[in-house]
């Protein structure tokens, strides 16, 4: 193996990775704008840990279990990455598949690379993990400890993960994909123990996840005993180094699959074209049934019908149900094994997977999925003289009805489920696609106005993410009071129709703006 | 030796479409070959395939006496690969793309430092060379990338299209470069193009496809002859039955 080789591939591996940032002040400003959304959440969430540790909390056999949990998902968010395949970027493929490099040689290089980028996105964690040694005043060991276990359970997860990709690239067939679920299935059973009165927990179980989750708690707890941890932990490291060295002089150059994007920084309109092509052939039996009709009286409903079938055929709508059936799963299995009545258990569930997740996430998906897929053929509106108002409310207006509609049904289905007022919680929906969808589509049309085009989408994504927090502010804050303070029906309705009227007022306001930035693209 | 032997060579992909059907032909060393035909003929299959990129269904296909599948590694040590579609991504520099791909191929510094120098000479990039890929335009693009291809000196060169997005001045310099490289250093060169007129200037000979099937071969001079005509598309037209 040529070490200089491996080392100039994964420097051209991180500077391709990376480019972005190189290129654009927006991309470093965004950067540092997510470091430091993130640092005030870990910050607010250690204060408390820190202060329960030094009063003596001493409940480690829970915290072993909560963190063992959270580090098996992680670990079967990686083996599950490896149902795809071994995937590679497509200059990899033409360029250096086509070189002297040999497999292991590119191997190493990808698994440095790929922690490189872990650990720039997860620099958060890392100042977090800072603060935890600081505020509790741990000792070197202890900290180095804490450290060198996170690094060799990294290692074995991106060293599996890498290890299982090229099986299944090499081998494939079921025997694989049932080898990769049955993995997966083994390390999400015992969070079953969360949700139902199962006798299972990670604490008994000698995964890699627990040996970690035990050191980390440990060394934060200065509890000895933790050299059978350690070991543990090093031997699926060993395991995984063995898998690894064992698979990886094989050619799997020509058994690789190619994916468009070249990173989450990457802008390049055919890769993600490419992508978006994909998707249309995986939905298009469903997404080919609806068509749009010609003889349509009003431009503004034929725009609409244009979108939400363009939607339907990119991919986006199922998405949004599938994340929705997810939601609702959860709902209900919490419910069932919830010592609460179950009449206030989902209502309270459901308002916070709205407020946390979906406010921020579908219209950003709808309006960055309309980027890569319209950007192309915007220049047909621009050009024809149509009214650009028209053009912009049909687009608001098909992104807020897709991303209200779906929650809609299932709140309402909830809502007969267990017998619950749904009002508050179908406000909050609907303010939230009417907000959402202005906000992320306005930032989105003004990078694109101000020619920072080369902004890679995920920073966009944020900046628009922690607009739409601040301007949906008002609404958390009304529908915690109505949730708080249990209104009657009277109050309730004035609620709603409050709510909704501040969100039809910022909707009206960036809808003005979006049409005088929309003009200003340069195609 | 041949330095390419494709010998009864199928590739189908998922969709149980034929993509190359019982394909024959075979490559002198030291000779340009190419391949033509229309738009989903199979040339780019076959490079890929001669590339190492993608594993034949059936057949065999040998590189300089290596088998395509068995002995990739061998053949990777001799070719050079110019993609169509070849990305060169957009924020890196001219220069760092070059020195990246040097540093694989070279056995030294030197070597590593004259074959930049020669690809700054093919490229004819000057100073651009130190600005970023992303502000070239795209004959600049090509011309980097037939650059990267040659300064390798491979044995063999597998060029898909190499002066697609050139205007007339930089295409016909490239094809000179083609041919300087072939008779100083003689390379081997694969190459396929929908350009008529650079297939004759440039190669040997020629292997007309059509869905996946060899149509004739041979040099473009006795293929006119053959079919009585003025120029290659004439031969290819007459070739597959459309005039």
């Amino acid at each position: 193996m040529r070490i200089h080789v491996v080392l100039d591939l994964y420097i051209f591996k991180v500077k391709t990775f990376f480019g972005a940032l190189r290129a654009s002040k927006a991309s470093i400003a965004l950067l540092l704008l997510y470091t430091l959304s993130f640092l005030l959440g870990l910050f607010s969430f250690s204060t408390p840990i820190s202060d329960a540790i030094r009063k003596g909390v001493t409940d480690i056999d829970s915290y072993t279990e909560l963190l063992s949990s959270v580090a098996s998902l992680l670990m079967v968010f990686a083996v599950s990455l490896a149902l795809r395949g071994y995937t590679v970027f497509e200059y990899e493929q033409n360029l250096i598949f086509t070189s002297p490099i040999k497999p292991r040689e590119f191997l190493i290089a990808d698994i440095f690379s790929n922690l490189t980028s872990l650990l720039i996105f997860a620099n958060p964690i890392v100042i977090f993990y800072v603060m935890i040694v600081h505020s509790l005043k741990l000792s070197t060991l202890s900290a180095l400890l804490m450290l060198s276990s996170s690094i060799l359970f990294i290692f074995t997860l991106l060293l599996l993960k890498t290890s299982l990709s090229m099986i299944k690239s090499l081998y494939g067939g079921n025997q694989v994909n049932t080898l990769i679920l049955a993995i997966i299935v083994i390390l999400v059973l015992p969070a079953a123990g969360f949700i139902a009165d199962l006798p299972l927990e990670y604490n008994s179980l000698p995964y890699p996840s627990t040996f970690l989750a035990r050191i980390l708690v440990k060394s934060v707890y200065s509890v000895d005993r933790l050299t059978l941890d350690f070991a543990g932990l090093s031997f699926y490291f060993l395991l995984s180094v063995l898998l690894f060295l064992s698979i990886s002089t094989k050619n799997f150059f020509p058994t690789t699959t190619c994916i468009p994007f070249v990173s989450p920084f990457d802008t390049s309109m055919r890769m993600q074209t490419l992508q978006m092509e994909r998707n249309i052939k995986m939905f298009s039996r469903i997404g080919m049934l609806p068509t749009l009709n010609l003889g349509s009286k009003s431009l503004l409903t034929f725009l609409m019908k244009k979108e939400v079938i363009r939607v339907i055929r990119e991919g986006s709508l199922f998405t949004i149900i599938f994340f929705y059936l997810i939601a609702s799963f959860i709902v209900v299995a919490t419910s069932i094994s919830s010592s609460q009545t179950t009449q206030s258990l989902p209502y309270t569930y459901l308002v916070t997977f709205f407020v946390g997740v979906y406010s921020l996430t579908i219209p950003l998906m709808l309006v960055s999925n309309w980027r890569f897929s319209d950007i192309g053929s915007l220049w047909i509106p621009l050009t024809s003289g149509m009214d650009l108002r028209i053009m912009v409310n049909a687009l608001l207006y098909s992104f807020i009805s897709i991303s209200s509609v779906v929650p809609a049904a299932v709140i309402s289905i909830l809502s007969l489920i267990y017998s619950i007022n749904p009002i508050i919680p179908l406000t909050l929906a609907v303010s939230t696609s009417m907000i959402g969808c202005p906000v992320n589509l306005y930032i989105m049309v003004g990078f694109l106005g101000m020619k920072s085009s080369g902004t890679p989408s995920i920073l966009i994504g944020l900046a628009s993410m922690l607009l739409s927090v601040l301007l949906l502010t008002p609404t958390y804050i009304l529908i915690f009071l109505g949730l708080h303070l249990s209104f009657g029906d009277v109050t309730s309705w004035l609620l709603t129709v409050t709510i909704l009227a501040y969100s039809t007022l910022i909707m009206k306001l960036f809808s003005r703006e979006i049409k005088r930035s929309i003009s200003r693209i340069e195609l | 030796m041949k330095a390419v032997e494709v010998v009864n060579l199928v590739k189908v992909y998922g969709g149980g479409i034929p993509a190359i059907d019982n394909l024959t032909f075979a490559v002198e060393p030291g000779e340009i070959y190419g391949l033509i035909g229309p738009n989903g003929a199979g040339k780019t299959t076959t490079l890929r395939i001669v590339a190492t990129l993608i594993k034949p269904t059936s057949g065999s296909v040998r590189v300089l006496g290596f088998d395509v599948v068995d002995q990739a590694e061998y053949i990777r040590r001799m070719i050079s690969y110019l993609p169509e579609e070849a990305g060169v991504y957009g924020n890196l520099t001219g220069y760092e793309y070059l020195r990246f791909i040097a540093d694989i191929y070279a056995k030294s510094g030197d070597e590593s430092e004259s074959m930049i120098e020669e690809a700054l000479e093919i490229s004819g990039l000057g100073s651009r060379i130190k600005d970023r890929v992303k502000s070239y335009s795209r004959g600049m693009r090509r011309r980097l990338q037939v650059a990267r291809t040659l300064m390798v000196k491979p044995k063999l060169a597998i060029l898909d299209e190499p002066t697609s997005g050139l205007d007339v001045y930089h295409a016909h310099y490239i094809r000179r470069c083609i041919r300087r490289y072939v008779d100083e250093y003689g390379l081997t060169v694969l190459i396929s193009s929908h350009n008529m007129l650079e297939i004759e200037y440039l190669c040997d000979r020629i292997l007309l496809i059509h869905r996946g099937r060899s149509i004739d071969d041979g040099p473009p001079r006795i293929l006119k002859e053959k079919y009585s005509s003025n120029n290659m598309e004439e031969v290819f037209l007459k070739a597959v039955g459309l005039t």
